[in-house]
């Protein structure tokens, strides 16, 4: 009987052995399962930063965008290993854990496209705002993929301690079962010696001993050397306590041991955590900024885009005033020198033909000169404005005095249709002229045949001038343009008009600043009409102040 | 062996009648046109020894009038020149060079240096 207690009590110690074997082996097999779905994530992450490095300034052809596709593949190559090694742990210790592999495959192909999609747009050229819809999908991709791989440690995590809980109580069943062993020896010990009948000291001593036992004293060992049964019964005893003593010894170390793995498993599952957790604020931070950086970045292009085509506008103004003034200064100078040679001078023609051309040029740059101071002048906002009380016809007489002679020499007909009851009007008089004079000039230059009617009219606080000419008219889609610097319909006529392409600029300017508004309307081969409008009062400004600003 | 041909070509009309004057005097033949789309035209029947292109006229720039002379197989050894207002800068004056232009002429220009420069060109 005693032997069996004895096998039973050693079952147990080995059983306990072999669970905390066990336990063992699964740390050590969970480990890099874990690793491994850490790697993933930082390998994801890695992915993602390189792939919008590229969106971000990874222009094709620039080493960012080389260098951060070489980035990406190698971030792909080590999530696809690492999936690998935790697929195989998954198989062997987690079956529980297939659908969260599935979701972490699932989520990764969607992560890979869109990593790829984003690269592919950027090397596109698409739109900014593409760009920023691609980033956020693909955003949105990442943190399906970093919650699922979390989910994933989680439950690891949670498998881990659960064994070590479901081991520790295995351990401490086995535990009680042998002290429970030693117990039923104590027991039968006692038993034995209560119903001897042997009174000898031997007995007591054996009693004495079991006592002791008892009380957890294991160092016992009886004294008794004799050849009787009670003999065999001491030695037995002997050989029980000291087997016992070995076994708890065991099991105490055991118990310490598992005790320590299990604090170590513990620490480390807290580092894990806080390691886990400091990633994913850092990563929050890391996106933020992201963010910030690709915000500022749409900023700065539109800016820069805003700024470029000014650039362009200037640059273009400037060569085009360039050539506008170089034009009739070469001819002037040409022909100045053609007028110094000897076969020239003795040709009167080809004098009286140069001499011509050099005054039509100094007429042209004289007006393109003060056409640029008057734009320039608009420009800054230091046009002085001379306002008083004007009588319109006035004003009709003398720009019918200046133009009808030019028409008649054309041949067309030219008039004023005005409302003799107008009232006179506040403004600057000798502006209203320039801009009226330009007008009419450009009407009868541009008709061949017809006329060139002007209007005049009141309508509520405005006065309404409207040129209306029949000549080749123009198409729709030059009306606003026509009204821009330089602007031709066709620049063939200026050589034969002589205009600088600025006088529309100038009389929109002019018009505008005096308070109204200019416009046109026409249809092509029928004529067109240029419409302007004056306010009668200027009450803000004041009679006769100067506007200067 | 007959007169030189040069074709002149200018939105500018006084600045066509003023290179034909000077160069028309030094025993030059002279075409005029007043646009690209002109000069391309004559130039299908017409072979001159040089083109005077001026660059900056509407509708066809004579960057563009040069480009399309350079594409014609029959017109591809002609020999161009620019009249200008911009100076150049070393890329400008390198893509000039790659369009194989013979020479550009800065306005406003001495009547002088625009006939050496020619001659330069055609003898």
């Amino acid at each position: 009987m005693a032997i069996l207690l004895g096998a039973m009590g050693l079952v147990s110690l080995e059983n306990a052995r072999i669970i905390q074997y066990d336990l063992r082996d699964m740390n050590e097999q969970t480990l890099p399962s874990i690793d491994s779905l850490n790697n993933m994530k930082v390998a994801s992450l890695d992915v993602f930063s390189h792939s919008m490095e590229i969106l971000v300034m990874g222009d094709k052809g620039s080493q960012i965008h080389e260098h951060g596709t070489d980035e990406v593949n190698g971030a792909k190559q080590q999530f696809e290993t690492n999936f690998l090694i935790y697929n195989s742990s998954v198989q062997m210790y987690f079956p529980n854990e297939t659908h969260l592999r599935d979701h972490i495959k699932e989520r990764w192909d969607v992560f890979a496209n869109l990593s790829e999609k984003v690269i592919l747009l950027k090397e596109s050229g698409a739109d900014a705002k593409d760009l920023f819809n691609a980033q956020q999908e693909f955003e949105g991709a990442k943190e399906d993929l970093l919650k699922t791989i979390d989910d994933a440690l989680a439950n690891e995590g949670e498998e881990i301690v659960q064994a070590q809980k479901a081991a520790e109580t295995e351990i401490y069943d086995s535990l009680n079962k042998v002290l429970a062993i030693i117990w039923i020896f104590v027991i039968v010990g006692s038993v034995v010696i209560l119903v001897s009948f042997s009174i000898s000291k031997s007995v007591n001593d054996l009693k004495d001993a079991a006592e002791r036992i008892g009380k957890g004293n294991l160092n016992m060992r009886i004294d008794i050397k004799s050849n009787d049964e009670l003999g065999i019964l001491a030695a037995s005893f002997n050989q029980m306590t000291a087997s016992l003593k070995n076994s708890r010894k065991d099991l105490e170390d055991k118990a310490g041991e598992l005790e320590k793995s299990k604090k170590e498993l513990e620490a480390k599952l807290v580092e894990l955590t806080n390691t886990k957790t400091a990633m994913l604020n850092m990563m929050e931070d890391a996106e933020e900024l992201n963010r910030e950086l690709i915000r500022t970045q749409v900023k700065l292009k539109e800016n820069l885009k805003e700024l470029k085509a000014l650039d362009v506008k200037k640059d273009e103004f400037v060569s085009i005033t360039s050539h506008e003034l170089k034009t009739p200064i070469t001819a002037i100078k040409g022909f100045i020198q053609l007028l110094h040679s000897s076969d020239v001078i003795d040709d009167i023609n080809k004098r009286r033909q140069y001499l011509a051309i050099i005054d039509k040029e100094t007429v042209r740059l004289e007006k393109l000169i003060s056409d640029m101071l008057d734009l320039s002048k608009l420009d800054l906002n230091t046009v002085k404005f001379n306002f008083e009380k004007v009588n319109l016809n006035e004003l009709t007489e003398s720009l019918t005095m200046r133009f009808e002679p030019k028409a008649k020499e054309k041949g067309i007909a030219f008039g004023f249709e005005i409302d003799k009851s107008l009232p006179p009007i506040t403004t600057d008089i000798m502006r209203l002229t320039q801009i009226l004079s330009n007008i009419i000039n450009n009407a009868i230059n541009y008709t061949e045949k017809g006329g060139v009617k002007v209007n005049t009219k009141q309508e509520g606080e405005m006065i309404h001038f409207s040129v209306a000419d029949t000549g080749i008219g123009i198409p729709k889609k030059h009306f606003d343009k026509l009204f821009h610097r330089f602007y031709q319909v066709d620049s063939s006529m200026t050589r034969k008009t002589g205009g600088s392409g600025l006088g529309l600029a100038i009389c929109r300017g002019f018009v505008e600043r005096l308070g109204g508004m200019i416009w046109l309307e026409s249809e092509v081969g029928r004529g067109s009409t240029f419409l302007l409008t004056v306010p009668i009062s200027q009450k803000d400004k004041g009679i006769g102040k100067q506007d200067k600003t | 062996m007959g007169k030189k041909k040069i074709m002149v070509v200018d939105d500018e009309e006084d600045i066509v009648t003023l290179v034909t004057a000077i160069l028309g005097r030094q025993g030059y033949e002279i075409i005029q046109a007043y646009n690209g789309k002109e000069c391309l035209e004559k130039l299908k029947t017409i072979k001159p020894d040089l083109v005077i292109l001026d660059m900056m006229m509407p509708g066809m720039s004579g960057r563009e009038v040069c480009e399309k002379i350079r594409a014609d197989s029959k017109l591809k050894s002609l020999k161009v020149a620019f009249l200008t207002v911009a100076r150049f800068s070393e890329a400008g004056k390198d893509s000039l060079k790659k369009m194989n232009v013979s020479d550009y002429i800065t306005k406003p220009f001495d009547n002088d240096d625009l006939v050496t420069r020619v001659k330069k060109i055609v003898g």
